[in-house]
């Protein structure tokens, strides 16, 4: 059993590693701190040899490079696992020792070398979450903020901290605690205060949970720095309807209509446009716009529902059931454009994937090189 | 002429017992027979053995006549929905044989059709009759699927319309709703212009520490912050009752099996009552409905009320 100066000395120490701009991560910290007070079984072995752990660690990273993540991922997965699992601080302090050891080499000489090795990390972050590793994952999530912190620091460019931004954002995506999510979405705006994709993370954070001003204030911002993102649009026209600025928001849904936005914005223009002309008591006008959005959209069933309930309050009579418009949605249905809007995860961060993917494909030569030994 | 008005009242009354639709002509001063499905249960058994003058019916306070009493084993339709999203507790492979026995059970003229659904509809048979076989094959909801179930309800209510018989909604979810593009009100209105009979049945899994009553309620989505889904669901029970049904929470699939042939013996111990209503109101306007009974220690659940129609327009869908 540690003493319990042996454990502050533990945290302290695993606080001092974390020697970067932590100021907005108070939630990572509380984990630090849970971590620092987790006992060790009394079985542990308190041996850790540190050489033998580097070597698996560049070994694990050799095959990354080399073009096979997943065996890879699970190798990490078993060496971490196994070095962290009960250990609390003195795990987590010994395993960024070792890990730190080969990436401080990485970000001397090729600092675009660690764009695979986030992303890697990061995956592993997701699996220890997926697995139920608390302590796993809680150590991966630090790890790969404090590389990302490195990285920004080091690089010291606008390219860096957008790419920064955007692995921040990404991570947040798959964070399901709430204050941890948030505090990466606010570094990642704080790098890159007008990037659409903290922008949009934020919205929708705070979309999720029902605060419908803060989404509004962040949509806002989003759709002045870029007025070409539809779903952005969509969000705001959605958001100012709530506070009762109604012709902004019939505005925007009439340009997103004019648009090329894809079919899900579109067919939630058609449907809250029609929500609001409802509303106004323009049943006629209502119904004929999602007569126009069916005509569009013939498969998108939550239009044809609506469409029903408006030509019903307008007593008019109907030109095909219900019945049948699901029988054909049973066979042929796009996604629900409306559960596509609820997802944390949807469009937009599909994009954000892909491009931090492709950051990562375009550096695995330079890590592939940053691996070798160096020559005597 | 008295023997001639007589016989042309029964057979208007009959021929509205076969036809939901038709509509008494002007000799009645365009008055439709308006219908009670009147469930009376005693220790929670349908009540059995009463008689027309054990019954009374106030419409806005007024007492009015009774034009029709009935037993209810007459035929009907049904739709039972069945939420497959993934808050779900029992998936619908799980629930095939009660469905299944469900079907074997139906009366020779009763007919029943089945729609499984997430946010959107992932199968649906036809309308099945006793003894049927369920040859329903449900594709897999999306992973994480979510709702829709004021959507559904509405598009039941809606199939239902063209039915002849009675008209019954079975609806298997946990009733939140998280994907319509319609709100709970919008269905409501249809629910009021609609003689359906609407039973919710609520599976919850014992097991499950992330179901609890608060989990269902309390929660905030984009499109609804936790008042908005609150009232939601306020109003899905709502209209289940003004409908003269009821909800039911089950613990098992067994449970939704006995649920079923409980709704069963409901729906054959049912007294059907048929009024002239005495005062036409104005098109759109409520009409309250209070069933009261001279029998003692009888619960009585009927249809609350129901919105008068614009004559011209017909029956709405």
């Amino acid at each position: 059993m540690r003493s319990k100066t042996d454990k502050s000395a533990s945290a302290e120490s695993w606080r001092r590693m974390r020697n970067r701009d932590f100021r907005k991560m108070s939630t990572v910290a509380m984990f630090l701190l849970l971590l620092a007070g987790i006992e060790p079984p009394s079985w542990a072995s308190s041996t850790f040899e540190r050489d033998e752990f580097q070597a698996q660690y560049r070994q694990i990273l050799q095959t990354c490079a080399s073009g096979k993540p997943e065996d890879a991922l699970e190798a990490l997965v078993e060496l971490e696992s196994a070095a962290l699992g009960g250990y609390g601080a003195d795990g987590a302090e010994r395993v960024w020792q070792a890990e730190a050891g080969i990436l401080e080499d990485i970000l001397n000489t090729t600092p675009d070398a660690i764009w695979p090795i986030l992303l890697f990390h990061e995956q592993a972050f997701i699996v220890y979450n997926e697995r139920g590793l608390f302590e796993s994952s809680a150590y991966s999530l630090l790890m790969t903020v404090n590389i990302v912190d490195a990285y920004v620091e080091k690089v010291n460019s606008e390219e860096g901290r957008l790419a920064a931004a955007l692995l921040l954002t990404d991570l947040s995506y798959h964070t399901s605690q709430f204050a941890t999510s948030m505090s990466l979405l606010l570094k990642a705006l704080d790098l890159a205060p007008s990037h659409e994709a903290p922008l949009l993370g934020l919205a929708k954070f705070f979309e999720i949970r029902g605060k419908y001003e803060e989404a509004r204030t962040y949509l806002q911002r989003l759709v002045e720095a870029h007025n070409e993102n539809g779903e952005a649009k969509l969000r705001l026209a959605i958001n100012l309807d709530r506070f009762g600025r109604r012709s902004e928001a019939k505005e925007l849904f009439q340009q997103l209509l004019k648009s090329a936005a894809p079919s899900w914005v579109r067919s939630l223009s058609y449907q809250e446009l029609a929500r609001i002309l409802t509303e106004d008591g323009e049943l006629e006008p209502a119904a004929s716009l999602l007569e126009q959005g069916g005509q569009e959209l013939p498969s998108d069933f939550t239009l044809l529902v609506y469409l029903a309930y408006l030509t019903d309050r307008a007593g008019r009579p109907r030109e095909s059931s219900l019945a049948a418009s699901m029988e054909k949605c049973t066979k042929d249905c796009d996604a629900s454009p409306r559960a596509i809007y609820l997802q944390r995860t949807g469009p937009a961060h599909v994009r954000l994937h892909e491009q931090l993917q492709n950051q990562s494909a375009s550096n695995s030569e330079l890590l592939s090189r940053a691996l070798l030994p160096a020559s005597p | 002429m008295v023997r001639s008005v007589a016989l042309g009242l029964r057979w208007a009354v009959a021929l509205t017992l076969l036809f939901p639709t038709f509509a008494f002509s002007e000799a009645q001063g365009s008055t439709r027979l308006h219908r009670l499905y009147v469930t009376v249960t005693r220790n929670g058994k349908p009540a059995q053995g009463l008689k027309r003058e054990d019954f009374t019916i106030l419409e806005d306070e007024v007492r009015q006549d009774l034009a029709t009493f009935e037993l209810g084993d007459s035929p009907f339709a049904a739709v039972l929905l069945l939420d497959a999203s993934a808050s779900m507790s029992h998936s619908f492979e799980e629930l095939r044989p009660a469905i299944q026995s469900f079907l074997s059970e139906l009366g020779p003229r009763d007919e029943i059709m089945s729609i499984v659904f997430a946010e959107q509809p992932l199968a649906m048979t036809s309308f099945l009759r006793q003894g049927a076989d369920l040859t329903l094959e449900s594709k897999d909801p999306p992973r994480n699927s979510n709702t829709s179930l004021n959507d559904h309800l509405y598009a039941a209510l809606d199939i239902l319309h063209d039915r002849e018989g009675r008209h019954v909604v079975i609806l298997i979810s946990d009733g939140a709703d998280l994907s319509s593009v319609l709100r709970m009100e919008d269905v409501l209105w249809k629910t009021r212009r609609s003689d359906a009979l609407i039973y919710w049945i609520h599976p919850r899994d014992p097991d499950s520490k992330s179901v609890s009553p608060r989990s269902q309620t309390q929660f905030s989505t984009s499109w609804h912050d936790v008042e908005a889904n609150s009232q939601e669901r306020k109003l899905l029970a709502k209209a289940v009752e003004e409908s003269g049904g009821r909800s039911e929470t089950v613990m098992s699939v067994d449970g939704i099996k006995e649920a079923f042939g409980k709704i069963l013996r409901e729906l054959r111990g049912q007294y059907i009552l048929g009024y002239l209503p005495s005062h036409r109101g104005e098109s759109g306007q409520w009409k309250d409905v209070k069933v009261r009974l001279r029998s003692r220690g009888t619960k009585v659940r009927a249809q609350e009320g129901y919105v008068e129609d614009d004559p011209e327009e017909g029956e709405p869908r």
